[in-house]
Protein backbone atom coordinates (compact mmCIF):
# COMPACT_ATOMS: atom_id res chain seq x y z
CA UNK A 1 0.00 0.00 0.00
CA UNK A 2 1.72 3.49 -0.27
CA UNK A 3 1.73 5.49 1.98
CA UNK A 4 3.81 8.05 0.44
CA UNK A 5 3.16 11.67 1.60
CA UNK A 6 0.66 13.21 -1.27
CA UNK A 7 1.94 16.18 -2.03
CA UNK A 8 -1.58 16.46 -3.84
CA UNK A 9 -3.07 16.55 -0.38
CA UNK A 10 -6.01 14.97 -1.42
CA UNK A 11 -7.53 12.41 -3.58
CA UNK A 12 -9.32 12.32 -6.38
CA UNK A 13 -12.72 11.46 -4.75
CA UNK A 14 -12.75 14.39 -2.68
CA UNK A 15 -11.87 16.70 -5.93
CA UNK A 16 -14.77 14.84 -7.57
CA UNK A 17 -16.99 15.59 -4.37
CA UNK A 18 -15.88 19.41 -4.63
CA UNK A 19 -16.27 19.33 -8.44
CA UNK A 20 -19.57 17.87 -8.11
CA UNK A 21 -20.96 19.80 -5.63
CA UNK A 22 -20.03 23.00 -7.35
CA UNK A 23 -21.19 22.14 -10.50
CA UNK A 24 -24.59 21.40 -8.88
CA UNK A 25 -24.99 24.74 -6.88
CA UNK A 26 -24.22 26.36 -10.02
CA UNK A 27 -26.53 24.27 -12.26
CA UNK A 28 -29.22 25.11 -9.57
CA UNK A 29 -28.90 28.89 -9.56
CA UNK A 30 -28.66 28.51 -14.20
CA UNK A 31 -31.88 26.41 -13.71
CA UNK A 32 -34.20 29.14 -12.10
CA UNK A 33 -31.86 32.40 -14.16
CA UNK A 34 -32.60 30.36 -17.30
CA UNK A 35 -36.64 29.74 -16.35
CA UNK A 36 -36.76 33.74 -15.74
CA UNK A 37 -34.94 34.05 -18.69
CA UNK A 38 -37.70 31.87 -20.87
CA UNK A 39 -40.13 34.44 -19.11
CA UNK A 40 -39.28 37.14 -22.15
CA UNK A 41 -41.28 34.85 -24.39
CA UNK A 42 -44.37 36.32 -23.14
CA UNK A 43 -43.60 39.61 -24.92
CA UNK A 44 -43.75 38.23 -27.93
CA UNK A 45 -41.43 37.69 -31.24
CA UNK A 46 -40.39 41.60 -30.54
CA UNK A 47 -38.49 40.70 -26.91
CA UNK A 48 -37.72 37.10 -27.46
CA UNK A 49 -35.71 37.85 -30.71
CA UNK A 50 -33.99 40.49 -29.33
CA UNK A 51 -33.21 38.64 -26.44
CA UNK A 52 -31.98 35.80 -28.76
CA UNK A 53 -29.77 38.08 -31.24
CA UNK A 54 -28.22 38.58 -27.89
CA UNK A 55 -27.93 34.78 -26.93
CA UNK A 56 -26.04 34.13 -30.07
CA UNK A 57 -23.53 36.58 -29.55
CA UNK A 58 -19.70 35.30 -28.71
CA UNK A 59 -20.03 36.54 -24.92
CA UNK A 60 -22.99 34.18 -24.68
CA UNK A 61 -21.91 31.22 -26.16
CA UNK A 62 -18.85 31.47 -24.06
CA UNK A 63 -21.10 31.41 -20.82
CA UNK A 64 -22.44 28.28 -23.01
CA UNK A 65 -19.70 26.76 -22.94
CA UNK A 66 -19.00 26.96 -19.13
CA UNK A 67 -22.34 25.84 -19.12
CA UNK A 68 -21.66 22.89 -20.63
CA UNK A 69 -18.56 21.74 -19.22
CA UNK A 70 -20.85 21.99 -15.76
CA UNK A 71 -23.54 20.15 -17.15
CA UNK A 72 -20.70 17.19 -18.41
CA UNK A 73 -18.58 17.07 -14.92
CA UNK A 74 -21.43 16.93 -12.88
CA UNK A 75 -23.35 14.06 -15.32
CA UNK A 76 -20.49 12.18 -15.88
CA UNK A 77 -19.40 12.14 -12.61
CA UNK A 78 -23.12 11.37 -11.63
CA UNK A 79 -23.29 8.60 -13.29
CA UNK A 80 -19.52 7.36 -11.49
CA UNK A 81 -21.36 7.78 -8.34
CA UNK A 82 -24.57 5.99 -9.25
CA UNK A 83 -21.91 3.29 -10.37
CA UNK A 84 -20.47 3.37 -7.24
CA UNK A 85 -23.86 3.48 -5.49
CA UNK A 86 -24.04 0.19 -6.59
CA UNK A 87 -21.36 -1.44 -4.96
CA UNK A 88 -19.79 -1.71 -8.81
CA UNK A 89 -16.32 -0.73 -10.31
CA UNK A 90 -15.26 0.40 -6.26
CA UNK A 91 -12.03 -0.95 -7.24
CA UNK A 92 -11.41 1.49 -10.07
CA UNK A 93 -13.24 4.93 -8.65
CA UNK A 94 -10.17 6.96 -8.81
CA UNK A 95 -9.62 6.02 -12.29
CA UNK A 96 -13.58 6.19 -12.94
CA UNK A 97 -13.29 10.11 -12.27
CA UNK A 98 -9.78 10.71 -14.41
CA UNK A 99 -12.10 9.13 -16.90
CA UNK A 100 -15.00 11.12 -16.78
CA UNK A 101 -12.50 14.65 -16.48
CA UNK A 102 -10.88 14.01 -19.02
CA UNK A 103 -14.50 12.89 -21.00
CA UNK A 104 -16.04 16.52 -19.95
CA UNK A 105 -12.72 18.45 -21.06
CA UNK A 106 -12.71 17.18 -24.68
CA UNK A 107 -16.46 16.74 -24.97
CA UNK A 108 -16.69 20.48 -23.83
CA UNK A 109 -13.98 21.27 -26.45
CA UNK A 110 -15.85 19.66 -28.89
CA UNK A 111 -19.17 21.08 -28.33
CA UNK A 112 -18.07 24.60 -28.10
CA UNK A 113 -16.33 24.17 -31.91
CA UNK A 114 -19.59 22.66 -32.72
CA UNK A 115 -21.43 25.52 -30.92
CA UNK A 116 -19.30 28.62 -32.55
CA UNK A 117 -19.27 26.90 -35.68
CA UNK A 118 -23.10 27.18 -36.16
CA UNK B 1 22.61 11.48 11.33
CA UNK B 2 20.19 13.48 12.78
CA UNK B 3 17.33 16.33 11.37
CA UNK B 4 16.68 19.53 12.76
CA UNK B 5 13.65 21.27 11.87
CA UNK B 6 10.60 23.48 12.84
CA UNK B 7 7.49 21.64 14.68
CA UNK B 8 4.48 24.05 14.40
CA UNK B 9 1.92 22.48 16.45
CA UNK B 10 -1.85 24.04 16.64
CA UNK B 11 -2.76 24.44 20.06
CA UNK B 12 -5.90 26.20 21.53
CA UNK B 13 -3.96 29.54 22.03
CA UNK B 14 -2.86 29.18 18.01
CA UNK B 15 0.54 28.04 16.68
CA UNK B 16 3.56 27.00 18.72
CA UNK B 17 6.33 26.54 17.30
CA UNK B 18 9.68 24.00 18.62
CA UNK B 19 13.24 23.67 17.29
CA UNK B 20 13.76 19.40 17.32
CA UNK B 21 16.31 17.25 16.75
CA UNK B 22 15.66 13.48 16.22
CA UNK B 23 17.43 10.60 14.37
CA UNK B 24 16.64 10.67 10.51
CA UNK B 25 14.66 7.63 10.84
CA UNK B 26 12.33 8.77 13.67
CA UNK B 27 8.87 9.35 13.41
CA UNK B 28 6.40 11.98 14.39
CA UNK B 29 5.56 10.86 17.86
CA UNK B 30 9.36 10.80 18.74
CA UNK B 31 9.51 14.81 17.70
CA UNK B 32 6.73 15.55 19.54
CA UNK B 33 8.09 13.45 22.53
CA UNK B 34 10.99 15.85 21.49
CA UNK B 35 9.05 18.78 21.78
CA UNK B 36 7.19 17.54 24.92
CA UNK B 37 10.71 17.76 26.77
CA UNK B 38 10.94 21.50 26.18
CA UNK B 39 7.12 22.00 27.14
CA UNK B 40 5.43 19.62 29.45
CA UNK B 41 1.95 20.94 28.59
CA UNK B 42 2.10 19.93 26.02
CA UNK B 43 -1.02 17.15 24.90
CA UNK B 44 -1.04 14.18 22.84
CA UNK B 45 -2.04 10.73 23.23
CA UNK B 46 0.08 7.94 22.28
CA UNK B 47 0.56 4.20 23.78
CA UNK B 48 1.55 1.36 21.76
CA UNK B 49 3.83 3.32 18.99
CA UNK B 50 3.29 0.32 16.33
CA UNK B 51 -0.29 1.47 14.90
CA UNK B 52 -2.32 -1.28 16.84
CA UNK B 53 -4.39 0.77 19.61
CA UNK B 54 -4.84 3.51 16.85
CA UNK B 55 -3.92 6.68 20.18
CA UNK B 56 -1.92 8.64 18.33
CA UNK B 57 -3.93 9.89 15.17
CA UNK B 58 -3.38 13.83 13.71
CA UNK B 59 -3.13 15.52 11.20
CA UNK B 60 0.07 16.08 9.73
CA UNK B 61 1.09 18.78 7.24
CA UNK B 62 -2.73 18.87 6.76
CA UNK B 63 -3.49 15.15 6.22
CA UNK B 64 -4.42 12.30 8.83
CA UNK B 65 -1.96 10.06 9.44
CA UNK B 66 -0.78 7.71 12.60
CA UNK B 67 2.02 9.16 14.33
CA UNK B 68 3.93 6.43 15.56
CA UNK B 69 4.13 5.22 11.93
CA UNK B 70 5.27 8.42 9.60
CA UNK B 71 8.25 8.88 9.61
CA UNK B 72 9.80 12.37 9.88
CA UNK B 73 11.74 12.55 7.18
CA UNK B 74 8.75 11.32 4.86
CA UNK B 75 7.29 14.49 6.04
CA UNK B 76 10.17 17.24 6.91
CA UNK B 77 13.30 17.59 5.70
CA UNK B 78 16.06 20.74 7.05
CA UNK B 79 14.55 23.86 7.26
CA UNK B 80 10.72 23.09 6.54
CA UNK B 81 8.07 23.16 8.83
CA UNK B 82 6.29 20.07 10.04
CA UNK B 83 2.89 21.25 11.10
CA UNK B 84 0.89 19.14 13.43
CA UNK B 85 -3.00 19.72 13.61
CA UNK B 86 -5.44 17.32 15.92
CA UNK B 87 -8.01 15.12 13.81
CA UNK B 88 -11.44 16.95 12.88
CA UNK B 89 -14.97 16.07 13.37
CA UNK B 90 -14.38 14.98 16.84
CA UNK B 91 -14.41 17.15 20.15
CA UNK B 92 -11.21 18.88 20.85
CA UNK B 93 -9.86 18.31 24.33
CA UNK B 94 -7.05 20.38 24.23
CA UNK B 95 -3.80 20.56 22.17
CA UNK B 96 -3.62 17.57 20.05
CA UNK B 97 -6.10 15.94 21.71
CA UNK B 98 -9.43 14.31 20.53
CA UNK B 99 -12.27 12.89 22.83
CA UNK B 100 -12.89 9.50 20.67
CA UNK B 101 -15.88 8.58 22.48
CA UNK B 102 -18.58 10.19 19.87
CA UNK B 103 -16.98 7.22 17.69
CA UNK B 104 -16.44 4.81 20.17
CA UNK B 105 -20.59 5.06 21.14
CA UNK B 106 -21.55 4.32 17.22
CA UNK B 107 -19.34 1.60 16.84
CA UNK B 108 -21.00 0.15 19.96
CA UNK B 109 -24.45 0.89 18.81
CA UNK B 110 -23.68 -1.33 15.62
CA UNK B 111 -22.63 -4.03 18.01
CA UNK B 112 -20.22 -5.61 16.72
CA UNK B 113 -18.74 -8.59 17.62
CA UNK B 114 -15.56 -8.25 19.11
CA UNK B 115 -13.78 -11.31 18.95
CA UNK B 116 -13.60 -13.85 16.88
CA UNK B 117 -13.59 -16.81 19.29
CA UNK B 118 -12.38 -19.81 17.04
CA UNK B 119 -10.98 -20.08 13.55
CA UNK B 120 -13.55 -22.57 13.46
CA UNK B 121 -16.59 -19.91 13.51
CA UNK B 122 -15.08 -18.24 10.24
CA UNK B 123 -17.41 -17.90 7.59
CA UNK B 124 -16.89 -20.51 4.69
CA UNK B 125 -16.66 -19.29 1.55
CA UNK B 126 -14.72 -16.00 -0.03
CA UNK B 127 -12.25 -14.87 2.86
CA UNK B 128 -14.06 -12.21 4.57
CA UNK B 129 -12.89 -8.75 5.05
CA UNK B 130 -11.11 -8.24 8.10
CA UNK B 131 -12.84 -5.48 10.11
CA UNK B 132 -11.24 -6.74 13.13
CA UNK B 133 -8.37 -4.52 11.50
CA UNK B 134 -10.16 -1.45 12.13
CA UNK B 135 -8.29 0.07 15.14
CA UNK B 136 -10.87 2.56 15.64
CA UNK B 137 -8.33 5.45 15.37
CA UNK B 138 -10.62 8.23 13.99
CA UNK B 139 -8.61 9.59 11.02
CA UNK B 140 -11.29 8.40 8.42
CA UNK B 141 -13.60 10.33 10.59
CA UNK B 142 -11.46 13.12 10.52
CA UNK B 143 -11.14 12.80 6.86
CA UNK B 144 -14.39 12.95 5.88
CA UNK B 145 -16.22 15.96 4.62
CA UNK B 146 -19.76 14.88 5.05
CA UNK B 147 -18.54 13.81 8.89
CA UNK B 148 -17.28 17.69 9.21
CA UNK B 149 -21.00 19.46 8.47
CA UNK B 150 -23.11 16.95 9.78
CA UNK B 151 -22.71 15.89 13.11
CA UNK B 152 -25.26 13.04 13.48
CA UNK B 153 -23.62 11.46 10.53
CA UNK B 154 -23.13 7.73 11.33
CA UNK B 155 -19.57 8.29 9.78
CA UNK B 156 -17.10 5.66 7.97
CA UNK B 157 -16.18 3.56 10.99
CA UNK B 158 -19.53 2.85 12.07
CA UNK B 159 -21.04 1.82 8.93
CA UNK B 160 -18.00 0.01 8.06
CA UNK B 161 -18.72 -1.98 11.30
CA UNK B 162 -22.20 -2.52 10.17
CA UNK B 163 -21.80 -4.06 6.87
CA UNK B 164 -18.95 -6.20 8.75
CA UNK B 165 -21.65 -7.26 11.01
CA UNK B 166 -24.04 -7.59 8.18
CA UNK B 167 -20.90 -9.98 6.32
CA UNK B 168 -20.35 -11.73 9.41
CA UNK B 169 -23.02 -11.88 12.08
CA UNK B 170 -21.79 -14.46 14.39
CA UNK B 171 -25.29 -14.34 16.25
CA UNK B 172 -26.29 -10.35 15.79
CA UNK B 173 -29.23 -9.55 14.58
CA UNK B 174 -28.18 -7.98 11.04
CA UNK B 175 -31.55 -6.83 10.25
CA UNK B 176 -31.94 -4.48 12.91
CA UNK B 177 -28.17 -3.23 12.59
CA UNK B 178 -29.40 -2.29 9.02
CA UNK B 179 -32.43 -0.48 10.20
CA UNK B 180 -30.20 1.09 12.42
CA UNK B 181 -27.77 2.62 9.15
CA UNK B 182 -30.27 2.49 6.21
CA UNK B 183 -31.10 6.05 7.41
CA UNK B 184 -30.59 9.58 5.97
CA UNK B 185 -27.70 10.57 8.32
CA UNK B 186 -26.42 6.87 8.62
CA UNK B 187 -25.55 4.74 4.65
CA UNK B 188 -27.59 7.40 2.63
CA UNK B 189 -25.65 10.21 3.50
CA UNK B 190 -22.30 9.54 2.56
CA UNK B 191 -21.26 11.11 -1.29
CA UNK B 192 -18.63 8.57 -2.33
CA UNK B 193 -15.69 10.54 -1.29
CA UNK B 194 -13.84 8.13 0.07
CA UNK B 195 -11.05 9.83 1.61
CA UNK B 196 -12.12 7.50 4.75
CA UNK B 197 -10.29 4.61 2.74
CA UNK B 198 -7.49 7.16 1.09
CA UNK B 199 -6.35 7.72 5.06
CA UNK B 200 -7.43 3.89 7.01
CA UNK B 201 -4.25 2.99 7.98
CA UNK B 202 -5.58 -0.49 8.53
CA UNK B 203 -7.38 -1.07 5.21
CA UNK B 204 -11.28 -1.36 6.72
CA UNK B 205 -12.01 0.28 3.36
CA UNK B 206 -14.84 1.70 4.73
CA UNK B 207 -16.10 3.69 1.89
CA UNK B 208 -16.01 0.42 -0.27
CA UNK B 209 -17.94 -0.95 2.71
CA UNK B 210 -20.41 0.90 2.53
CA UNK B 211 -21.26 1.19 -1.48
CA UNK B 212 -21.48 -2.76 -0.85
CA UNK B 213 -23.82 -2.27 2.02
CA UNK B 214 -26.01 0.00 -0.45
CA UNK B 215 -25.72 -2.25 -3.24
CA UNK B 216 -26.91 -4.96 -0.54
CA UNK B 217 -30.13 -2.88 0.43
CA UNK B 218 -31.16 -1.71 -3.17
CA UNK B 219 -31.28 -5.07 -4.68
CA UNK B 220 -32.24 -7.00 -2.09
CA UNK B 221 -30.91 -9.68 0.17
CA UNK B 222 -27.85 -11.89 -1.54
CA UNK B 223 -26.83 -14.99 -0.20
CA UNK C 1 -41.06 -6.41 -7.95
CA UNK C 2 -38.92 -7.99 -4.67
CA UNK C 3 -36.77 -4.45 -4.21
CA UNK C 4 -39.60 -2.48 -4.08
CA UNK C 5 -40.81 -4.38 -0.66
CA UNK C 6 -37.15 -3.73 0.74
CA UNK C 7 -37.63 0.19 0.10
CA UNK C 8 -38.32 2.02 3.02
CA UNK C 9 -39.66 5.34 2.49
CA UNK C 10 -37.73 7.99 4.38
CA UNK C 11 -34.75 6.32 5.51
CA UNK C 12 -32.74 7.68 1.98
CA UNK C 13 -32.33 5.21 0.14
CA UNK C 14 -35.64 6.25 -1.75
CA UNK C 15 -34.17 10.04 -2.31
CA UNK C 16 -31.04 8.39 -3.11
CA UNK C 17 -32.52 6.35 -5.70
CA UNK C 18 -34.86 9.14 -7.36
CA UNK C 19 -31.65 10.94 -7.62
CA UNK C 20 -29.71 8.41 -9.34
CA UNK C 21 -32.55 7.53 -11.72
CA UNK C 22 -33.35 10.68 -12.49
CA UNK C 23 -29.84 12.01 -12.95
CA UNK C 24 -29.39 9.02 -15.38
CA UNK C 25 -32.57 10.12 -17.54
CA UNK C 26 -31.00 13.88 -17.56
CA UNK C 27 -27.90 12.62 -19.31
CA UNK C 28 -30.54 11.58 -21.98
CA UNK C 29 -32.56 14.69 -21.76
CA UNK C 30 -29.88 16.98 -21.04
CA UNK C 31 -28.40 15.97 -24.28
CA UNK C 32 -31.64 15.84 -26.50
CA UNK C 33 -32.00 19.24 -24.80
CA UNK C 34 -29.10 20.67 -25.95
CA UNK C 35 -28.69 19.13 -29.56
CA UNK C 36 -32.26 20.75 -30.59
CA UNK C 37 -32.05 23.74 -29.06
CA UNK C 38 -28.40 24.65 -30.31
CA UNK C 39 -27.96 22.62 -33.29
CA UNK C 40 -31.72 21.71 -35.25
CA UNK C 41 -33.08 25.32 -36.44
CA UNK C 42 -31.35 27.56 -38.74
CA UNK C 43 -28.66 29.83 -36.63
CA UNK C 44 -29.02 27.89 -33.85
CA UNK C 45 -31.50 29.10 -31.11
CA UNK C 46 -34.50 29.83 -32.01
CA UNK C 47 -36.81 32.83 -33.06
CA UNK C 48 -40.14 33.12 -31.44
CA UNK C 49 -41.80 31.60 -34.33
CA UNK C 50 -39.34 28.64 -34.22
CA UNK C 51 -40.04 27.89 -30.41
CA UNK C 52 -44.03 27.88 -30.74
CA UNK C 53 -43.87 25.45 -33.54
CA UNK C 54 -41.22 23.75 -32.14
CA UNK C 55 -43.12 23.32 -28.77
CA UNK C 56 -46.20 22.12 -30.59
CA UNK C 57 -45.23 19.43 -31.81
CA UNK C 58 -46.25 16.55 -29.35
CA UNK C 59 -43.57 14.45 -28.89
CA UNK C 60 -41.79 17.42 -28.38
CA UNK C 61 -44.10 18.88 -25.86
CA UNK C 62 -43.85 15.71 -23.95
CA UNK C 63 -40.19 15.56 -23.99
CA UNK C 64 -39.63 18.88 -22.71
CA UNK C 65 -42.17 18.96 -20.17
CA UNK C 66 -40.41 15.15 -18.88
CA UNK C 67 -37.31 17.31 -19.30
CA UNK C 68 -38.67 20.10 -16.82
CA UNK C 69 -40.33 17.52 -13.87
CA UNK C 70 -37.02 15.00 -13.98
CA UNK C 71 -34.62 18.73 -13.87
CA UNK C 72 -36.19 20.02 -11.21
CA UNK C 73 -36.84 16.98 -8.90
CA UNK C 74 -33.10 16.31 -9.31
CA UNK C 75 -31.83 20.26 -8.49
CA UNK C 76 -34.21 20.13 -5.21
CA UNK C 77 -33.12 16.68 -4.00
CA UNK C 78 -29.34 17.86 -4.97
CA UNK C 79 -30.55 21.10 -2.45
CA UNK C 80 -31.83 19.28 0.07
CA UNK C 81 -29.10 16.91 -0.05
CA UNK C 82 -26.73 19.42 0.45
CA UNK C 83 -29.01 21.26 3.50
CA UNK C 84 -28.96 18.02 5.35
CA UNK C 85 -25.20 18.05 5.07
CA UNK C 86 -25.11 21.41 7.21
CA UNK C 87 -26.82 18.52 9.54
CA UNK C 88 -30.84 19.35 9.74
CA UNK C 89 -32.66 17.42 12.17
CA UNK C 90 -36.05 15.55 11.46
CA UNK C 91 -38.09 18.85 12.19
CA UNK C 92 -36.42 20.82 10.15
CA UNK C 93 -36.10 17.98 7.57
CA UNK C 94 -39.79 17.87 7.58
CA UNK C 95 -40.27 21.51 6.59
CA UNK C 96 -37.80 21.56 3.95
CA UNK C 97 -39.19 18.40 1.90
CA UNK C 98 -42.70 20.31 2.09
CA UNK C 99 -40.95 23.82 1.22
CA UNK C 100 -38.96 21.58 -1.41
CA UNK C 101 -42.24 19.94 -2.71
CA UNK C 102 -44.02 23.53 -2.74
CA UNK C 103 -40.57 25.15 -4.89
CA UNK C 104 -40.80 21.76 -7.43
CA UNK C 105 -44.75 22.75 -8.14
CA UNK C 106 -44.30 25.98 -9.05
CA UNK C 107 -41.26 25.53 -10.79
CA UNK C 108 -43.38 22.84 -13.22
CA UNK C 109 -46.51 25.24 -12.91
CA UNK C 110 -44.61 27.75 -14.23
CA UNK C 111 -43.04 26.11 -16.90
CA UNK C 112 -46.14 24.66 -18.28
CA UNK C 113 -48.42 28.59 -18.38
CA UNK C 114 -45.63 29.52 -20.07
CA UNK C 115 -45.00 26.77 -22.21
CA UNK C 116 -48.64 26.51 -23.15
CA UNK C 117 -48.72 30.91 -23.92
CA UNK C 118 -46.39 30.43 -25.99
CA UNK C 119 -47.88 27.70 -28.17
CA UNK C 120 -51.31 29.65 -28.00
Amino acid sequence: MKRWFDLRRRSAGLWAFRLHRLSGIGLVLYLYLHLAVLNQLRGGPGRWDAFVALARSPLFLALDVILLGGVLIHGLNGLRLTLLGFGRGLRWQKQLFWVALTLSVVLMGWGAVAMFRR
Amino acid sequence: MNLTFTLRIRRPQGWADFTVTVPDDAYVLDALEAAERHDPTLLFRHACHHASCGSCGLRVNGRERLGCVTRVAEVASRGRVLKLEPLRNLPRLGDLLVDHQPLFSRIDAVDLPPIRAAASEAVAGPQPTRFENCIECGLCVSACPVAGSDSSYWGPAALAAAARVAAEPRGRDVASVLKLVDDEHGLWRCHGVFECTEVCPADVDPAGLIMGLRQRLLEGERQ
Amino acid sequence: MEQMEQIKMGSGRWGWLLQAVSGILLVVLVGLHWVAQHFLAAGGLRTYADVAAYLRQPVIFGLETAFLIVVTTHALLGVRAILLDLGLGPRADHVLRWALALVGAATVGYGLDLTLAVIR
